[in-house]
């Protein structure tokens, strides 16, 4: 079940809520946590009860941890309980096809494999995990003390599927005693409706041209290359933020206080500040699971960029079991080395709107790599981008083209202070009477479209569904 | 502090309110709402089992099923159609095309004038302009056996929206046929009348009419919003297919004259599109034209027997035109596979097409620009069978080709699922499918259809047109449909053929009265 969807929309959504708030305060996370086992195993009939259980072994092997001698060892294990499952469900096809390519190579049997089917949210069910699992090894907060409220921490419907990261100890308290009043309630409601928005009126417009210049081919003009590269770098923000804003209202509808997870990603004017404001949950994992743990920048030059090449190369392989996601990855890392070598320097120097444009246009050149089927096919379509290849653009109607141009104001409105202002103001949570008169109006208006064009259009999954 | 409570605790329990709607009226239907136009493939609503919750079945079903049953969906769906039709002209309906100042165009049509529609019927062009030329060479041996018995065939080429008023088409449309090279622009609109030119078909060809002509009418041809000719342009088009009646068969029909001509919006605006864009508001904004007419005839005027074959332009004809004071009979027959006529319809499959064409003086076969490739749905050659074979020679043929399909245990399979799919049983599937085989390639059966001029071995036709009292009395029977029902009845219940039957009650007739 995705939350664009006219099912959660129109059933699991009113149904989950009046049975959310008719439940007395004390047992609503035996609410939340009956409804988000629904939501999963609705979705995950096949895996439902194996994540259930490796969430059990979890709970009681951190519990164990706790002043236990070999304090270190389970540790090791939990982390490699998680990682492990990881690694089977989401590397074993791409290890084994490329084991067999080589074998094939060497004129040698490939290995006989059936293919492992992927869990949906695997990935985010992990980091969720590790950082369970890191947060009680380090005292950063105590293991929790019912099994219901961390099945409930890692499984919660609203991010269990493509997250945002949330770090278990800046929710440890909120999973014990929170308090869910009838603002958060509405608040949180404009937030969700405007990432359906989002995902329905915005994204899925903008994925038509993507889709029809990414199936071209070798026919694909240069012109058309362009306009779908960067209907893709707008429909992908638009998708995942949208995704985000969905998940963090629903949060708030309930009384959790979700990390953001983008604050306007195109107005960087660094890759550095790209990371730093793009899926800013798992930027914030990376470094503080991964990078820091590697020593970060405090040994050597060499070992910092070592160290900032593994981080990308990992989180471009989290995004999938790829060579294009690798190749992601290290074209990102590759970008956040140059600006600690040199980079960061010059975009500093040539003034902050030429320093937008560039890493604008490095990051859709990046976003080639991410969507592409294939490495050739990714070549194929930077040379359609690059060697100017005569034709118009492929026809595209009046709503592709409002909807683009909304894209683009909204992704960089935030160049001006005014513009700033009014997202701030727009994602606030906080509302005075005719503001919220107003976005309340415009939540139903934008609700009742989106429902709208979930039925007239085909069905249309996130993006990130499949990382 | 107190106010903001207030104010959110009125918001919540509006929002609470307003996600309960749709389940409420789901199930109770409390709120009257006019449902929507078009035809829909409705989800089966899903049965939960273990398997189809296993495989994912019953929840890929069940999120179809709730988007297509939703409390109040209609009016959410006229809704969002009515922002994207006010805000950007456009349509989910993928075979309307708007165009330019709220016109809507037929995607098939378009096609055709982009030259890429004949793609669906034909691998190549040679191989769509030899499947014309079979088409036509078969109408041809039709017309001439017809032809014999004073009875006149000819194809009606109709127009097509796109081609009659290219100018109301969106820009795109334009740039692509632009971006073409004249010899890419196939159309069967232009092939097919040179084809039968060639092979010598009688035919009218309004399409061509219309395009040259199209700014001497002084009205519209075609609604704004809708994809069959207008009233007056059926009326025009009528008057000119009754004078070349005239021209052919050597008659004089009543003809058609315009008196007046009345402005409307509302009296049947033919507005097929704008219906199935299922908005809240009118799209249209440009009237409709209707004619006041009278009929022109006189003491020679003569009321023939008139078949129509074809597509759903005829309606706009049959509905404005009072055919039974033109016509003696008038059966229309609905891509050679439902006969409407006063106010019944039955299948073509149920009928004795021999009969039908002895019983008309005008047989007609008319499609417009989108539907030529679909030729005469089969009627070319399911004619030129039954008139050139006695029913039991066609029935041979079919029962050998059902032997086949019985020594064939894949055919059979196949069979075996569509009568299972369609509920009916397999020997019936079998005998309709066998007839579909002969009729798609009758020449392979009976190579004496090859032919140049194939010489009518039906006994039953020959006899019937002949002057000879027999053949007179089966005329009348021919002619007489209750009479003809009423011997079809006894057909039955003597299990033998009708002609047979016919036959049998003609001589009784000439003996005893």
């Amino acid at each position: 079940m995705v939350f664009s969807s006219n099912i959660f929309l129109l059933f699991f959504l009113p149904i989950f809520f009046a049975a959310y708030f008719l439940t007395p305060q004390k047992f609503r996370n035996y609410t939340l946590l009956l409804f988000s086992l629904i939501f999963y195993a609705y979705g995950a009939p096949d895996f439902v009860f194996l994540l259930s259980g490796v969430c059990v072994v979890n709970y009681f092997l951190v519990r164990k941890m706790v002043g236990a001698k070999r304090q270190k060892l389970l540790c090791a294990v939990s982390i490699v309980l998680s990682l492990g499952l990881l690694l089977y469900f989401k590397y074993s096809n791409f290890i084994v096809e490329n084991v067999n390519a080589l074998l094939g190579l060497a004129h040698r049997e490939p290995i006989p494999w059936r293919k492992v089917a992927l869990p949906i949210g695997i990935s985010f069910f992990t980091f969720q995990s590790i950082t369970y699992t890191i947060d009680v090894y380090r005292g950063a907060t105590p293991p929790s003390k019912k099994l219901s409220d961390y099945v409930l921490y890692i499984m919660m419907f609203p991010q269990l599927i493509a997250g945002p990261i949330v770090k278990y100890n800046s929710v440890a308290q909120q999973l014990i005693s929170r308090k869910s009043t009838v603002e958060d309630c509405v608040t949180g409601f404009y937030r969700f409706v405007i990432g359906l928005s989002k995902k329905v009126l915005v994204a899925n417009t903008l994925a038509v041209c993507a889709d029809q210049a990414f199936g071209m081919g070798s026919d694909i003009t240069t012109a058309t290359a362009w306009i779908g590269i960067l209907s893709y770098t707008f429909q992908i923000y638009f998708d995942f933020s949208g995704y985000s804003d969905m998940a963090i209202g629903l949060g708030r509808m309930m009384g959790f206080r979700f990390p953001e997870n983008f604050n306007v990603p195109y107005i960087s004017q660094s890759i550095s500040e790209f990371w730093r404001r793009w899926h800013m949950t798992l930027g914030a994992f990376m470094k503080e699971y991964l990078y820091i743990p590697l020593g970060g920048n405090r040994r050597s030059v060499a070992r910092t960029y070592f160290n900032l090449g593994l981080v990308f190369l990992c989180s471009g392989l989290w995004h999938g079991a790829s060579w294009t996601f690798v190749a992601w990855g290290i074209f990102h890392g590759f970008f956040i080395i140059m600006d600690r070598i040199f980079l960061l320097d010059l975009l500093k120097k040539i003034g902050r709107v030429p320093s937008v444009i560039i890493t604008f246009l490095l990051v859709n050149l990046g976003w080639v790599l991410f969507r592409a089927d294939d490495i050739a096919s990714a070549c194929q379509y930077y040379k359609a981008l690059f060697m100017f290849k005569s034709g118009g653009i492929i026809y595209q109607d009046a709503m592709f083209w409002f909807v683009f141009a909304l894209a683009v104001l909204f992704s960089f409105l935030a160049l001006s202070k005014k513009g700033q202002g009014i997202i701030d103001r727009v994602f606030a949570f906080q509302y005075n009477e005719r503001q919220s008169w107003i976005m309340f109006a415009c939540s139903i208006v934008l609700l009742v479209l989106s429902i709208g064009a979930l039925c007239v259009s085909d069905f249309n999954p996130f993006i990130y569904f499949r990382f | 502090m107190q106010k903001g409570k207030v104010l959110y605790g009125v918001l919540f329990g509006i929002l609470m309110v307003l996600l309960f709607v749709p389940i409420v009226q789901e199930y109770t239907g409390v709120f009257p709402v006019k449902t929507l136009a078009g035809v829909f493939v409705k989800t089966e609503k899903p049965q939960l089992t273990l398997d189809s919750y296993a495989s994912g079945k019953f929840q890929g079903q069940t999120e179809r099923y709730v988007s297509e049953n939703f409390g109040l969906r209609e009016p959410v769906i006229r809704l969002y159609n009515q922002y994207v039709w006010d805000f950007y002209r456009k349509t989910y309906v993928k075979t309307i095309i708007p165009g330019k100042g709220k016109w809507l165009y037929g995607k098939e049509f378009i096609d055709d004038l982009e030259g890429i529609r004949w793609k669906e019927y034909a691998n190549s062009p040679s191989e769509l302009r030899s499947k014309f030329v079979k088409e036509a060479d078969r109408l041809r041996k039709v017309q001439e056996i017809l032809e014999e018995y004073d009875k006149h065939l000819f194809v009606i080429m109709e127009p097509g929206k796109a081609r009659t008023y290219p100018e109301y088409l969106p820009d795109a449309v334009g740039r692509r046929i632009a971006a073409k090279e004249t010899d890419e622009l196939i159309s069967a609109a232009d092939m097919y009348p040179a084809i039968l030119d060639s092979v010598g078909v009688n035919y009218v060809n309004i399409d061509r009419w219309f395009q040259r002509d199209k700014e001497k009418f002084g009205f519209s041809l075609y609604p704004q919003t809708g994809t069959h000719w207008s009233n007056l342009a059926a009326l025009h088009a009528t008057d000119s297919i009754i004078r070349y009646m005239e021209q052919i068969g050597n008659r004089d029909i009543a003809n058609l004259k315009i008196s007046s001509i009345v402005y409307d919006t509302t009296m049947n605006p033919d507005a097929d599109f704008e219906n199935l864009l299922n908005v809240n508001r009118v799209v249209r904004d440009v009237p409709n034209q209707y004619a006041n007419f009278e009929l022109l005839s006189d003491t020679n005027t003569v009321k023939p027997a008139w078949i129509h074959i074809g597509d759903s332009y005829y309606w706009n004809i049959s509905y404005h035109i009072p055919l039974d004071e033109i016509f003696s009979r008038h059966p229309y027959w609905y891509y050679n596979s439902t006969i409407y006529y006063d106010a019944k319809y039955h299948s073509t499959a149920e009928t004795d097409i021999v009969a039908e064409l002895v019983n008309a003086d005008f047989v007609t076969l008319g499609y417009c620009t989108s539907q030529i490739y679909t030729m005469s749905s089969y009627f070319a050659a399911k004619a030129l069978v039954n008139l050139c074979y006695d029913k039991k020679d066609i029935k041979k043929v079919v029962m050998d080709i059902v032997e086949s399909m019985n020594n064939i245990p894949e055919w059979k399979a196949a069979l075996q699922q569509k009568a299972d799919s369609q509920g009916k049983p397999v020997e019936e599937v079998m005998m309709a499918d066998a007839y579909y085989v002969l009729y798609l390639d009758p020449e392979k059966y009976f190579p004496e259809l090859n032919e140049s001029h194939p010489i009518s071995r039906n006994g039953m036709l020959r006899m019937c047109v002949s002057d000879d009292p027999v053949g007179r009395i089966l005329r009348n029977m021919y002619g007489n449909d209750e009479w003809l029902e009423s011997i079809h009845q006894k057909a039955k219940q003597q299990k033998v053929e009708l002609e047979t039957m016919m036959l049998r009650d003609a001589e009784w007739m000439l003996n005893n009265q």
